[in-house]
Formats: C-alpha cells, sequence, structure tokens
C-alpha cells in the first residue's frame, strides 16, 4: 500500500512527461466517437488520406476510458488514473513478492521494476495492461507453486485485457510457456498427460475470452499482423531497439542481476530460464518492452531466490519484526493513504496540458485566425491534436491503419511535392528541425503563415487566391 | 568478508546508479518521431 501511495504520489510529480503524448488526442477522440455512435469503428475514420480503408479500434476500451475521463474530470483524471494504474501493478507485484522474498526483497524488486516502467510512462492504453499483466503471471506462478493451474474465473480478466491493450498476446504467450512447463517437469507420462489437459483448457479459456471482443477473431490476431508492419514501426521510438543512450536503466539494470547471479550462483527451472531469455530479447529488441522485464521477472524468480537466500542469508527473508506490528501497518497505511489523497487533490486539480512537442496550439490557432481551408500535409506527431481539434490529418500514429507503403511514401523527403499535388493540399505543418519544413521554404507556390518552437505552418498562395 | 563487502559496494552501486539514471534523468519514449 505504501509502495503504491509512493508510485501514484511521483506520477502526479511527472505530469508533464505522463500528458506528452499525440496518441492520447487520438484516443480521447476516438473514444468520443464510440460513445456517440454507440459502435466501435471499422474503417480509418478521421483520416484524409485513408477515410475508407479497413481499421479496428482494438483498444477500444481505453479510448472510451480516456475520453470519460477527460470530459469529466480533464488532463488531471488521466493523470490520477495513470498513477493508480502504475501504482496498481508496482503495489500487486510488491505484494506478491513479500512472502516470499520479504519487505527488503520486495522493496528491491519493486524500485527495479518501476525503474523500467518509468521512462516509458506516457498516459496511453499500455499502461491499463500493467496491472493486469502482474496479477495474470502472479496468479500462474502461485499456481505452479502448488502444482495446479491458475483458477478459471482469471480468464475473464484476459477479455478486459484484450479489450484494453494488444499486450494481452503476452499473456496468452506466457500461459502456453507455463503450460509447457508444467508438462517438462511432471515426474511420469501419466502426470504430464493430465498437466497437459489441464493447461490446455485453461489455455483454450483464455483465448476464448481473448477473442470476446467486439471485433472478435480479427482482434485476436491483431497482434499479430502488427508484426508484419515492422518497416513502419521501425520509424517509432518506442519500438526501437534498446541501446545504452535511449534505455540505459535496462543496460544498469541486466549488469545488476548478472552480477547478483554470478556472484552467488542463482540456478532457474529450465522453463523459468527461457520466460527471463524472452523477455531480455524482447526488451532488447524493442525499448518499450522493458517494462514487461521489469515486472515479470521478479514473478518469475522469486522462488529461486528465496532458495538460494535460505541457504546464503536465512535472516533475509524474516519479516522486520519492528514492522510488524499492528499499530505500525496501520500508520503506515494511514500516511500512505493521506499523502495520496493530498497529491491527488492538490496534483489532479486544474491540470493544463502542455506545452509540448505534439500540441501546436498556437500554429492551429493561427491557421483558423487565417481561415484557411482544405487538406493538411502533417507532421505524424501532430495527427493527434489535428484531430482532436476537428481537423482530418493526413496521417496521424495509427501505424497500423496507414501501413508500410503508404508510411515509407510519407517518410521518402523526395515524395513531398508529389504528395502536395496528388493531396491538392492546402497547408502543410510540420516541427521546425524536421527536414520536410526546410523543403516547404524553397517552394515557389508555398509561403511560411506561421512559426515557433514547436511548429511551423506553410499554405500554398495559389489555393489562398482563389 | 572482503569479498562481501565490495560485492556490496559493487551492487549498492549499480542500484544507485540504476535509479539516478531511471529516476532522475529520463529519456522518455516519444510517440513517434520521423
Amino acid at each position: 500500500m505504501a509502495v503504491g501511495a509512493l508510485v501514484f504520489c511521483v506520477t502526479i510529480l511527472l505530469r508533464t512527461q505522463v500528458l506528452a503524448s499525440q496518441d492520447l488526442y487520438l484516443h480521447i477522440s476516438i473514444g468520443r466517437w464510440i460513445l456517440a455512435n454507440r459502435a466501435v469503428p471499422d474503417h480509418g475514420i478521421f483520416s484524409a488520406s485513408m477515410p475508407d480503408a479497413p481499421w479496428v479500434a482494438h483498444e477500444w476500451l481505453s479510448s472510451v476510458g480516456s475520453a470519460l475521463l477527460y470530459d469529466h474530470y480533464g488532463w488531471g483524471g488521466i493523470l490520477a488514473a495513470v498513477g493508480l494504474l502504475l501504482a496498481l501493478a508496482i503495489g500487486a507485484l510488491t505484494l506478491n513478492i513479500v512472502p516470499t522474498l520479504g519487505p527488503l526483497g520486495a522493496l528491491f524488486a519493486a524500485v527495479l521494476a518501476w525503474g523500467l516502467c518509468i521512462n516509458h510512462l506516457v498516459a496511453r492504453p499500455h499502461v491499463a495492461s500493467l496491472p493486469l499483466l502482474v496479477i495474470w503471471l502472479a496468479a500462474h506462478v502461485r499456481a505452479r507453486q502448488s502444482n495446479a493451474v491458475p483458477p478459471f474465473y482469471l480468464a475473464a480478466l484476459m477479455t478486459l485485457w484484450a479489450n484494453l491493450h494488444g499486450s494481452f498476446m503476452f499473456g496468452l504467450l506466457f500461459t502456453a510457456l507455463f503450460a509447457a512447463e508444467a508438462v517438462f517437469e511432471s515426474a511420469t507420462a501419466k502426470d504430464a498427460a493430465a498437466a497437459g489437459w489441464r493447461w490446455s483448457a485453461f489455455l483454450g479459456a483464455g483465448i476464448v475470452a481473448a477473442a470476446t471482443t467486439p471485433y472478435g477473431l480479427t482482434g485476436l490476431l491483431f497482434p499479430l499482423r502488427m508484426m508484419a508492419l515492422a518497416p513502419a514501426l521501425d520509424t517509432v521510438h518506442e519500438w526501437q531497439p534498446s541501446t545504452i543512450a535511449n534505455n540505459a536503466p535496462l543496460f544498469l539494470w541486466s549488469a545488476l542481476l548478472l552480477f547478483l547471479a554470478l556472484w552467488q550462483g542463482v540456478r532457474l527451472p529450465l522453463f523459468r530460464l527461457i520466460m527471463v531469455m524472452l523477455l531480455l530479447y524482447m526488451a532488447f529488441a524493442h525499448r518499450r518492452h522493458a517494462e514487461l522485464l521489469g515486472l515479470a521477472t521478479p514473478l518469475l524468480v522469486q522462488f529461486a531466490i528465496a532458495g538460494l537466500l535460505s541457504r546464503t542469508a536465512p535472516g533475509f527473508t524474516s519479516p522486520w519484526a519492528a514492522l510488524d506490528r499492528p499499530a505500525v501497518k496501520r500508520s503506515v497505511v494511514g500516511l500512505a493513504l493521506l499523502a495520496a489523497g493530498i497529491f491527488a487533490f492538490a496534483g489532479c486539480r486544474d491540470v493544463v496540458r502542455g506545452p509540448d512537442s505534439y500540441t501546436p496550439a498556437a500554429a492551429v490557432a493561427a491557421v483558423e485566425a487565417r481561415g484557411v481551408h482544405g487538406p493538411v500535409l502533417n507532421a505524424q506527431n501532430f495527427g493527434g491534436y489535428l484531430v482532436f481539434r476537428g481537423y482530418r490529418p493526413f496521417i496521424d500514429g495509427r501505424i497500423d491503419l496507414y501501413g508500410n507503403e503508404f508510411i515509407a511514401r510519407y517518410m521518402a523527403l523526395d515524395q513531398l511535392t508529389a504528395l502536395l499535388a496528388q493531396y491538392r493540399v492546402a497547408w502543410t505543418i510540420f516541427e521546425p528541425a524536421n527536414p520536410r519544413t526546410a523543403v516547404m521554404d524553397n517552394l515557389p507556390a508555398w509561403s511560411r503563415l506561421y512559426a515557433d518552437d514547436t511548429a511551423v505552418v506553410h499554405i500554398n498562395n495559389d489555393i489562398e487566391q482563389r | 568478508m572482503k569479498a562481501m563487502i565490495l560485492a556490496g559496494m559493487i551492487i549498492l552501486g549499480l542500484t544507485t546508479a540504476f535509479v539516478s539514471v531511471s529516476f532522475f534523468s529520463q529519456t522518455v519514449m516519444a510517440d513517434n518521431g520521423n
């Protein structure tokens, strides 16, 4: 509880980072569309270039949640929800680790997990999946410990997860790995067959639960379709590989774990080792996945570490007697709740977003003041804000809508003039450092309408004269 | 004993470095970039 409250309070303090997202604008707009139409979209709503292309809002529940929170409580509501969700994830992790590794071990696990989450702490649907991931994996680890399968009602969690975020596929992947572990570690062929049946039944329930979305099978297979979009995803920062410059915490986390493991000789059961290796690969291949590594690893290795500690440092996991008294516990929980309440009240009221690099508010105001109409060619990072303001952008953050070919053409600088002509573009909006801004400055039929540190707007002189 | 102290210092150092880079010098992941 105290750890959760601390996480909540720090998240509130990080408001500029948490709210700086262009996709958040898009999610609020999509959520409003779903609420207004009482249906989920099946085509490229809001897009000027691909309005009729097939597209599924696979994170529709997160979008609806964002829209409801924003429309009722403003940016503060979104900020509080992100704080609460991360607090739930880290709090649930701590609660799960305390019985095996004691308070100090749980605190260590919480700090390591939190540190890997914080660089990707942006108000987007993945945050909603973090507590679900912890609860899902913790139930699997506990079930394996007592040689059983997770309770079937847990599958309902998968329905919620699949409607919130595409990472539900990792949940199913881990169920399959735990099933393989159960079969592999069975003593006899008969036990292996029984474990195989039980785990297959649970996996089947999980798959059915994950397909229980408005999009059915299409939604279930969506994460697999995303893999085919790898070339387009390479243009997105969070999908790029981890390097020491862009993801230093991951390298230090790995160094720390390697040091501890090699120094003390931690031995993991084979399938747990495979799971950790898989998570490590995912975190290094795509920097956004570091959070999965941080949250899942303590749950997966806790019993191996506990076994080692009981041999090398028997006093480490025993609870601290001074902290174990009910009066002390009550005081800590009371203080934690009080602090979280104060932060929620003071930090989430009247939150004003921006200015940030996704919010070209002054530039759009200049376009409105000049009365510019017609199609826009925009920086991808401004797509969300344009939708939020009622414009139809040329491109936005929906990689899955636009696809590899379209994004490759958009990214190619030598295609810029061809796109301007083909889509009869009336105005453009790009970041000052975007190379397209320099190209626009040198095009004879175009002139600058507005420029600031966030955005530069060019208008087509020919269209203006009409 | 010497080994324990040295290992303890290394673990403390790595943990401090981890906390400082993740909490105090963040390289936040942008939505998109091009």
